[in-house]
């Protein structure tokens, strides 16, 4: 059943997914083995898209297959209060730019791992960053920038979550940026691809809140 | 050969259709200029001719892709550089007059086509026009087998921008090569659809993406041709996603594959040299070649099948001319030091034997300072 599982997140199969979890259902199973089965699935694709041996559309679906699963876990019984353990990461595309494909998929592919996600959407005014990261006490701010022109306004939210959010990581992404552009701005990490964010922001929040 | 055409072209004072000349014509004149640039300095086109034919010529040509980062220099905002053909014009010649160069490559943006099929748009002050995102033409599945082809008679962007292919032409004359500009049917479809949503019905609704890449085609063949009548001496078709940013080279190649072909000879048919512009991580030259047997890739990354600028020299330097890669993200924050040490990296690794132009992965970033695009005409002069 684990496996059938991986599977239909693997194949972006809802059909099956839908029948394994009914098998789930049925057999009582509880919700962190299904959950790791599922994201067990993602890693595969993840891997492979790494590889280029599955392409972006492949993912787009299991990652879809993956968030029906995960909206599906309510109906199974959870061993530990996941929530509590929860970390928030705000993520957003900065002011001056709509392009949010890349960090749409970064915030599923983050979700799927367990982290709470609170995603601002795009063209996000630093305010409401720096309010949003605040309110939620986030451990992270994930700021995604595809072109050259809000560079600036990503430099101005993290100098902003330094004052007013010190203990927060911060992560970067998209075309316009590469390591060194990340660190000139002030990130804390840079994430290349949806491939390599989980375990970026693995990296980075190791022992902070 | 057709002689009229080339004739009608020279008397129009613009460069004759590539095509129409004969190869061993061609190769003929890259020989002598190659010889000729080893004492003396060439014109802009002997230049890129020469390296058009796998020559190297007196120095390596460069293409800045200045497109709307010239209108800083002109002094004329951005939704009129996007809507005005002229003010576009004045823009372009601007950044040619100011920076030099060998090719001017007119790119607007990527929504030319899709604003034309409806899709609503949005013209910011300080960035490059784009679809409104929220609103997207097409929501459904269903909305593309709605999608008709548009006649180019109502087709107020595409007009705009056969007009400024005309004004360019006339303008730049024999001074460089004037390239027009076509995004490709998945690309036009992507702009009103949204990437997300069309990269999954390539997988989900096949049938229904390549009818709606027929629709689009059909419209796109007389934009081309129209561009082709413009006087231009070349296209460049723009196919991001046959690369790992878009679809699989198999999907790519079933779905999008045949109508890049037939556009790419519709621009063979009216003699004229066909680019292909693709700044997507790991693009597929070998299908991009297979389709469109281009004379000419500009490119931002390595292609899939290569794991070094060298391996990429061997296996495709005698087939196309190389047009690239300085990276974006150097030119936005590198020191004109570091962009002239990268160009020199890729020169001695490109040039060898002639078909490469130095040129940028991409357009230049619309606003940034103009110093790196002078950085790149100084490396080439300094380099090559």
């Amino acid at each position: 059943m684990m496996e059938r599982l991986e599977l239909a997140v693997k194949t972006h199969d809802q059909a099956l997914l839908e029948e394994a979890f009914r098998e789930a259902e049925q057999g009582g199973l509880g919700k962190d083995p299904v959950l790791k089965a599922l994201t067990a699935g993602l890693d595969a694709v993840r891997e492979r898209l790494g590889h280029h041996t599955a392409s972006i559309p492949e993912f787009l679906l299991a990652v879809d297959v993956l968030k029906q699963g995960i909206r599906r876990l309510d109906g199974l019984k959870s061993r530990k209060n996941t929530a509590a353990n929860q970390k928030t990461i705000v993520i957003g595309v900065v002011e001056g730019d709509v392009h949010d494909l890349g960090k749409n998929i970064v915030a599923d592919v983050l979700a799927a791992y367990g982290y709470k996600i609170l995603d601002l959407g795009r063209d996000v005014p630093c305010a409401h960053f720096i309010g949003e990261a605040v309110r939620s006490h986030a451990s992270m701010l994930a700021l995604s920038c595809m072109m050259s022109t809000p560079l600036e306004n990503m430099r101005e939210i993290i100098a902003r979550s330094r004052k007013d959010l010190p203990e927060a990581a911060v992560l970067v992404g998209g075309a316009a940026l590469d390591e060194r552009i990340a660190a000139r701005v002030g990130a804390d990490g840079y994430a290349a691809s949806a491939v390599t964010v989980s375990e970026e922001v693995k990296r980075l929040l190791a022992g902070r809140r | 050969m057709d002689v009229i055409k080339i004739l009608n072209a020279l008397k129009e004072g613009r460069l004759p259709p590539l095509r129409e000349i004969p190869a061993p014509l061609l190769d003929a004149v890259a020989a002598m200029e190659s010889l000729r640039g080893r004492v003396s300095q060439l014109s802009s086109l002997e230049r890129v001719i020469t390296t058009f034919r796998h020559r190297e010529p007196d120095r390596v040509p460069v293409a800045t892709l200045v497109c709307s980062a010239a209108r800083h220099i002109a002094g004329i905002p951005f939704p009129e550089f996007a809507r005005d053909a002229a003010k576009a014009a004045d823009a372009f010649a601007a950044g040619f007059d100011f920076l030099g160069g060998d090719l001017v490559i007119l790119l607007l943006d990527l929504s030319v086509e899709a604003a034309d099929f409806g899709q609503k748009m949005i013209y910011p002050e300080n960035s490059t026009a784009r679809p409104d995102y929220d609103d997207p033409c097409l929501k459904d599945i269903e909305d593309y087998h709605r999608l008709s082809p548009i006649a180019l008679s109502e087709a107020h962007r595409m007009q705009e921008f056969v007009r400024l292919c005309r004004i360019m032409v006339q303008r730049i004359g024999f001074k460089a090569l004037v390239g027009g500009f076509v995004f490709s049917p998945l690309g036009v479809l992507g702009m009103m659809r949204g990437a997300e949503h069309m990269f999954k019905d390539c997988v989900n609704h096949r049938k229904a993406v390549v009818k709606a890449c027929e629709t689009i085609t059909t419209t796109l063949l007389e934009f081309v041709q129209a561009q082709c009548d413009a006087g231009v001496p070349a296209i460049a078709i723009d196919t991001l996603y046959a690369s790992w940013n878009g679809l699989s080279k198999d999907l790519w190649e079933e779905i999008e594959g045949p109508f890049v072909r037939e556009i790419s000879r519709l621009i063979k048919r009216n003699g004229l040299a066909v680019g292909v512009h693709n700044c997507g991580h790991g693009p597929y030259f070998d299908s991009q070649i297979k389709f469109m047997e281009p004379e000419v890739i500009s490119f931002a990354h390595l292609p899939d099948d290569c794991a070094s600028d060298r391996e990429m020299k061997e296996r495709y330097g005698d087939r196309i001319t190389l047009l690239g890669y300085v990276p974006t993200p150097l030119l936005i924050s590198g020191t004109p030091r570091a962009v002239m040490e990268e160009c020199r990296r890729q020169i001695e690794a490109l040039s060898k034997g002639g078909g490469y132009i130095l040129a940028p992965g991409c357009e230049y970033p619309p606003n940034i300072p103009l110093t790196n695009a002078f950085a790149l005409i100084e490396a080439a002069r300094r380099y090559s």
